[in-house]
């Protein structure tokens, strides 16, 4: 099987059977499963999208990515070094390898610093030299569109999208190989969106960087990404390069998703494939496909035994018992980017 | 220095009122010909006159000389067992809020315990146990502060810790002593700062109520609350003790809360132009 999580040297990060369960908050001992036994590399130098509804475990998972939470299960691995197994000291260090911008650039910059303060501060820990983190600062600053004479401004007097600017310029200042990009521009208008998106693809270029773009648009996904992921409660349904995806879908969750997205004009209407039946319990998820309760496709052998994500052909694989044997059909329309 | 002043008129305000305060306190000998302790039989519950600006007390002793010697003890002890409550509640609130789990529940348990004492009554445990010193005092006073800024810290280090940028400073390397104090702590200082001044005057009433309970600073040496209470007694014959003395304690707590709030708002970055 092609694709499966490997070591080859081409991956940057590998993830097998990673999982995070959360205890119930009420106490009433029940695990919630926000991530559950996934596994998925990503390789050097692409753009690995992951798309789901939210509340799906996208965040979660970038967490444990990131090591800001234990994994519950599985392990994650950078470059072939397991997290699970190097030391505290060795972690700090990887932490500049990899770096991460969160969906709210109101509440990712500690409001009590200055926009040098911000950027300066990951060179500071890290103890870079005092004139490196200056001459670095500024052409952080002019590398994502960010005026130098607002140095000394606090991030509350810019606008969202020179926020984010700034969040992007923060997590470039040490260097990192891998961007985990957790809703990145879903906060801001459509029209910023755009040139952030745009920003983020000459930086890629510049910087040598590999991305995990995360976001509930499947527009933005389709702009930036060369293989997606479709994340549905917690597991990945399938996962394709960015034109196997939305062109030879296996997945009846991935059909559902396509055809929920807004169309913009009224000659691509299209039929669409409903979503039917109840969002599944994350606490008691049902025994079979996770899909199950909500696919019209669903017989018993869906209900009860659980799906794996399986390789078929090049570069596709789907966790559905019966992918390439149902008539799925959605008329893609574009992404509403 | 003189901009923060200009823009931030309680700042000035509340620095004005408690530099004459510190100042007459400092300067005491100079300003008065009498001593703190001189008897004078013959003018007993005297109203206020050129001779004593303040009036005289039931044995004839100058209040304004009282006043003026009792806001060294007063200020010092108000500040130190403030700094004192504030060392070790806002530490452990820190502490609790920022790591939670098993410390948090441990450090909750013990800080319930102690807010189940009343206050007073727990300053006069800590003070008959230590016998009575300035520095007891300070301590009487101070520790039961201890659990209000815990309280406060803990649960303003709760709400920081769920923004980004603290997730964000971690994903960074940062250390969790560094998060705590670079940026869990300085953001819980808005909230920090209205109990503080706040907790100023009431470490002023504690330290006057267990003078008149009899464990406060050793006799002779006046503070505003021994004035106060030795002043109740003769409230009607010579209202001018315990007001003058009441007037101090109400013109410090101005002060400090005055510059209290004018700090808040001068440390919030999102007032500044
Ligand atoms: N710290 C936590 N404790 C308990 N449940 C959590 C926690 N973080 C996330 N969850 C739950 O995990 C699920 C997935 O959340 P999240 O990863 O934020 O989804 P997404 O980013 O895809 O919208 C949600 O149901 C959420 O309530
Ligand atoms: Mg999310």
């Amino acid at each position: 099987m092609k694709n499966m999580p490997g070591d080859s040297a081409e991956d940057i990060l590998t993830l097998r059977n990673v999982c995070k369960y959360y205890k119930d908050r009420k106490g009433s001992g029940h695990l919630l499963k926000a991530v559950d036994g996934v596994s998925f590399s990503v390789r050097r130098g692409e753009t690995f999208g992951l798309v789901g509804e939210s509340g799906c475990g996208k965040s979660t998972l970038s967490r444990v990515i990131l090591q800001l939470e234990p994994v519950s299960g599985g392990s994650v691995a950078f470059e072939g070094r397991d997290f699970a197994r190097i030391g505290r000291r060795e972690l700090r260090a990887m932490r500049k390898e990899m770096q991460i911008v969160f969906q709210d650039p109101y509440d990712s910059i500690d409001p009590r610093m200055t926009l040098e303060q911000a950027v300066e501060e990951p060179m500071a820990i890290h103890r870079y030299d005092r004139s490196l983190r200056k001459t670095r600062i500024k052409k952080l600053f002019e590398d994502v569109g960010l005026p130098v004479n607002m140095l000394n401004r606090y991030p509350h007097q810019l606008s969202g999208g020179q926020r984010q600017r700034l969040c992007i310029a923060r997590s470039l200042a040490l260097s990192p190989k891998l961007l985990v990009c957790d809703e990145a521009v879903s906060a801001l208008d459509v029209s910023i969106q755009a040139q952030i998106l745009n920003l983020m693809c000459d930086l890629k270029e510049e910087h040598n960087l590999t991305y995990i773009f995360i976001s509930h648009n499947l527009g933005v996904i389709k702009f930036i990404s060369d293989r997606i992921a479709v994340m549905y409660f917690g597991k990945i349904v399938e996962l394709a390069s960015r034109n196997e995806i939305f062109t030879h879908y296996l997945h009846p969750y991935t059909c559902a998703l396509l055809s929920a997205a807004p169309v913009l004009h009224p000659s691509m209407r299209r039929e669409r494939m409903l979503l039917t039946g109840d969002v599944p319990n994350l606490y008691n998820p049902p025994a079979g496909c996770v899909f199950c309760d909500r696919c019209v496709y669903a017989d018993s052998r869906c209900r009860s035994e659980a799906p794996v994500l399986r390789g078929y052909g090049e570069d596709r694989q789907a966790a559905c018992h019966y992918a390439g044997e149902l008539p799925l059909k959605v008329n893609w329309g574009g992404a509403p980017c | 220095m003189l901009n923060i002043f200009r823009e931030y008129k309680m700042i000035a305000i509340g620095c004005f009122i408690l530099s004459v305060i510190l100042l007459t306190a400092v300067f005491a000998p100079a300003l008065t010909s009498y001593g703190y302790e001189q008897v004078d039989l013959k003018n007993r519950n005297d109203a206020p006159s050129a001779a004593h600006l303040m009036g005289t007390d039931s044995f004839g002793r100058d209040v304004w000389t009282r006043v003026l010697y009792g806001a060294r003890v007063s200020l010092t002890v108000s500040l130190t067992s403030v700094a004192v409550g504030l060392a070790i509640g806002a530490f452990w609130g820190l502490l609790c809020g920022f790591f939670k789990g098993k410390i948090d529940f441990a450090v909750g348990r013990v800080m319930d315990i102690f807010m189940s004492f009343p206050a007073l009554l727990f300053s006069l445990l800590i003070g008959a146990a230590l016998g009575p010193s300035i520095l007891n005092m300070c301590l009487s006073v101070g520790i039961p502060l201890a659990p209000i800024f815990y309280r406060v810290t803990r649960g303003a280090a709760l709400s920081v810790g769920e923004h980004a940028y603290i997730a964000s400073a971690k994903s960074m390397g940062s250390g969790s002593f560094r998060t705590m104090f670079r940026h869990v702590l300085p953001n819980t200082a808005p909230q920090l700062f209205v109990v503080l001044s706040s907790s100023m005057g009431g470490a002023i009433t504690a330290e006057s109520a267990l003078g008149y309970l009899g464990l406060g600073i050793p006799k002779p040496t006046p503070s505003w609350g021994m004035v106060i209470n030795e002043g109740r007694q003769y409230i009607f014959d010579a209202p001018w003790v315990t007001g003058f003395g009441g007037l101090m304690v109400v013109l410090t707590i101005l002060g400090f809360n005055l510059l209290g709030d004018g700090l808040r708002d001068y440390l919030d970055p999102k007032l500044k132009g």
